[in-house]
């Protein structure tokens, strides 16, 4: 996944980064986090225009991201005798016990993936570990895009419901490279 | 709201932010699903949560690095997609009319696709691959695993195949499974309080009234009963779930009731399950008891009168579809009076002045 499509996803991480800092500062939960960030969107997303909204979701979206992000990163770092980017680096750092929780996160993914039906299975083995575009699948699995786009969007509820949060926010790296802002 | 129902609020708000996700992703968005989309995520923080959270799925899947050893789409797996080799035998015209008019021929499939533009009014579980037959209609279907069921008339069965294991559920009827042999993925039926594991065999089950048999044509299989506690309380002691070996030519029924077993018992394999073949055989079986069986895959009807004759045991191995070889065998037999209603009710002796219903038989 490279380019302009992966862009909303990256979206998350620009949320998230600063509340990890905050929270880790806390030693608050993990769990509460993305409930705290939805509202915060939702409240904002209240306040924009909704044609505006509707004629650029994704820039509306960025533009709450950073506007958030800025917020978490100012609180955070007044909370913070040094630097707020110190935690991110320990965090970041691969130390003993984050490559051992990278290989649970991997685990738990894998267990995840390997319970799905065996067509939303391969859509997504296609999909993610193959590279290959919805278009593609279809071709290669004689679909219609419908069914898989369908198949893909079961396949991340099921994810959703089955993978445990904490085993895969603990082990999976932040990426290095790549970020598209 | 309930608890349940929150949980299944969340799941159906995972599936429609993955949706919009991939809307969003495809870039060529039309105006008014960007409006719908913007509208659904107004609409509740959850569906900003559940959207946050796909992102991040998407991001986890991305970092993901063990595709390769998640098992791809194999051989096996793609007779899934290509549909199921269903071999329908249907014997009378009458009974294909019915099925197809039926309400319940349901055939789904794992993450079911194609069967579903074959057939209006397919019943799709995700997952899960629904069998039935209905009177006079017999089904042989293999499984994606390669594993074959055949399905007696008036039976349904239920059919997970999941990585670990094949699961079974025998709802209704009888079924004979030839199960393609996988020590790493056991195959379990069950029915009832019954449950049947084997690896690679061939076995029957049949839910009668009153329990539920077992018979084991080749291989082994193990049987283990899980007695309601409601069972064991009425019983008066402590519940002993049953557990036991069947090898070849072994039956044992287990009792619905009690959850007890007969005694192990050693039967014609071959026999017993003759059904599967079109062959029924009769191993002193009363007449009523034979008629019934027929009925069982015919259309056409036998009604036993005669009360001694309906009592009367006889043996003797029939084609399931020709019911009136049958007929002509008690006739030979017996010397009774065989009348007929029309084209699909044969009578076996004649029936007492002013009887409005003839007796049925059937299982």
């Amino acid at each position: 996944m490279t380019g302009t499509s992966n862009r909303l996803a990256e979206w998350f991480y620009e949320w998230r980064q600063p509340l990890r800092r905050f929270l880790l500062r806390r030693r608050a939960g993990s769990a509460a986090d993305i409930e705290d960030i939805a509202q915060e969107v939702f409240l904002r997303l209240l306040r924009y225009d909704r044609s505006d909204l509707i004629d650029h979701p994704q820039a509306y979206l960025y533009k709450i991201a950073a506007n958030v992000s800025a917020e978490w990163a100012a609180r955070s770092s007044r909370s913070l005798p040094h630097s707020a980017e110190w935690l991110v680096e320990l965090v970041d750092a691969l130390s003993p016990e984050t490559v051992a929780g990278h290989g649970a996160a991997e685990a738990e993914l894998q267990r995840a993936i390997a319970a799905l039906p065996s067509r939303q299975r391969e859509i997504v083995r296609l999909h993610f570990g193959e590279g290959m575009t919805h278009e593609d699948i279809t071709k290669q699995l004689g679909l219609t895009r419908r069914m898989v786009k369908r198949d893909l969007a079961r396949a991340y509820a099921a994810l959703r419901a089955s993978l445990d949060p904490d085993l895969v926010e603990a082990g999976l790296p932040w990426p290095s490279s790549g970020r598209a802002l | 709201m309930s608890r349940y129902s929150r949980k299944e609020r969340r799941l159906e708000a995972a599936e429609e932010a993955a949706h919009w996700l991939f809307t969003l992703q495809s870039e060529v968005a039309s105006r008014t699903e960007r409006a719908e989309f913007i509208d659904w995520l107004r609409e509740s923080p959850l569906h900003v949560a559940e959207l946050l959270r796909a992102c991040r799925l998407q991001r986890d899947l991305s970092a993901f690095s063990k595709w390769h050893e998640i098992q791809a789409y194999d051989q096996e797996d793609n007779s899934v997609v290509r549909l199921l080799s269903v071999v329908n035998r249907q014997r009378t015209r009458a009974a294909v009319v019915r099925s197809f008019l039926g309400r319940h021929v349901v055939l789904a499939t794992v993450g079911g696709l194609a069967i579903a533009a074959l057939c209006a009014g397919v019943a799709m579980r995700l997952g899960q691959t629904v069998i039935s037959t209905q009177w006079g209609e017999r089904r042989e279907v293999t499984l994606a695993d390669g594993s074959i069921v055949d399905l007696a008339p008036n039976s349904d069965v239920r059919v997970r195949l999941q990585a670990k294991r094949r699961l079974v559920s025998l709802d209704r009827g009888e079924a004979l499974f030839h199960v393609a042999k996988n020590p790493n993925r056991p195959f379990i039926v069950s029915a009832e309080n019954t449950r049947v594991r084997a690896v690679g065999t061939a076995f029957d089950v049949a839910r009668r009234a009153g329990g539920v048999a077992v018979t084991v044509v080749e291989g082994r299989v193990s049987v283990t009963t899980q007695t309601s506690l409601a069972v064991g309380l009425k019983a008066g002691r402590a519940e002993t779930p049953i557990r036991l070996s069947l090898g070849a030519n072994q039956q044992v029924v287990v009792f619905s009731s009690t959850g007890d077993a007969t005694p192990v018992r050693q039967v014609q394999g071959e026999a017993e399950v003759a059904w599967a073949t079109d062959q029924l055989d009769f191993d002193n079986e009363s007449v009523a008891e034979v008629a019934g069986r027929f009925n069982l895959y015919n259309h056409t009807q036998i009604r036993v009168w005669d009360q001694t004759l309906a009592a009367r045991r006889v043996s003797g191995s029939f084609k399931a579809t020709d019911p009136e070889s049958f007929v002509a065998f008690i006739k030979s037999v017996a010397g009774v009076t065989i009348m007929r209603q029309g084209d699909d009710v044969i009578l076996l002796g004649t029936p007492p002045k002013g009887a409005s219903a003839p007796p049925t038989h059937q299982r």
